[in-house]
């Protein structure tokens, strides 16, 4: 029993070096993932807006999908 | 005596542009009563399309299939778009523009509008449902 003890330490000790390399081995640092913004320009046309609002706005009163909004004087 | 004929024809020229103006007013409206009168008509079917999620808004103001669909329902969308870019057309000759700046101006205001649960494509191209 003390021979077989005496055989499975150095095993055990070589199996627990090896975990630990390979524990240091696949330690991997990760820098935080950054989502920066989006800037987009939208431009609103008035004049169009207006022309728009002319003709589609019975029909976006009528509309289950849109809640009409009436378009701001500018 | 010369110059009041020659005010009378200036009046004559005058009438003649104001009367071609309204002519083509007139063309333009009743072409665009025509188009609103067709989508008037089909939207009980584009409204349950764009309210299931099916279809949704993309960013040049006309509808866009977002899953499969049925040969009549792609036929409503793409009848419904033909009708969109003509109204977009006579928008943009109006203002002296391009048809798709009308089209992109609409998909700002079909944006503001839209219900919740509507899917609709921002300008960077994402699509995004409403909240």
């Amino acid at each position: 029993m003390p021979k077989l003890k005496r055989g499975l330490l150095p095993l055990a000790g070589a199996s627990l070096l090896t975990i630990g390399s390979f524990t240091g081995c696949i330690h991997v640092k990760t820098d935080p993932i950054r989502i920066e913004p989006i800037y987009i320009n939208i431009t609103i046309n008035h004049k169009i807006q207006r022309e728009l609002d002319d003709i589609f706005a019975a029909l976006d009163r009528q509309s289950a999908a849109t809640e009409y909004i009436p378009l701001e004087e500018k | 005596m010369h110059s009041y004929f020659a005010m009378n024809a200036n009046y004559k020229i005058l009438s003649y542009i104001l009367l071609c103006f309204f002519l083509l007013s007139a063309t333009v409206t009743l072409s665009a009563q025509a188009e609103l009168q067709r989508m008037q008509e089909r939207l009980p079917q584009t409204d349950a399309l764009r309210l299931s999620g099916k279809v949704g808004e993309n960013n040049r103001g006309l509808l866009e299939a977002r899953t499969e669909l049925t040969p009549e329902e792609r036929a409503i969308v793409n009848a419904e778009n033909a009708d969109r870019i003509s109204l977009y057309r006579q928008i943009a000759r109006n203002q002296k523009r391009v048809r798709r700046g009308s089209g992109r101006q609409r998909a700002i205001r079909i944006a503001q509008q839209a219900r919740s649960g509507v899917w609709l494509q921002n300008a960077a191209g994402e699509w995004l449902q409403k909240p």
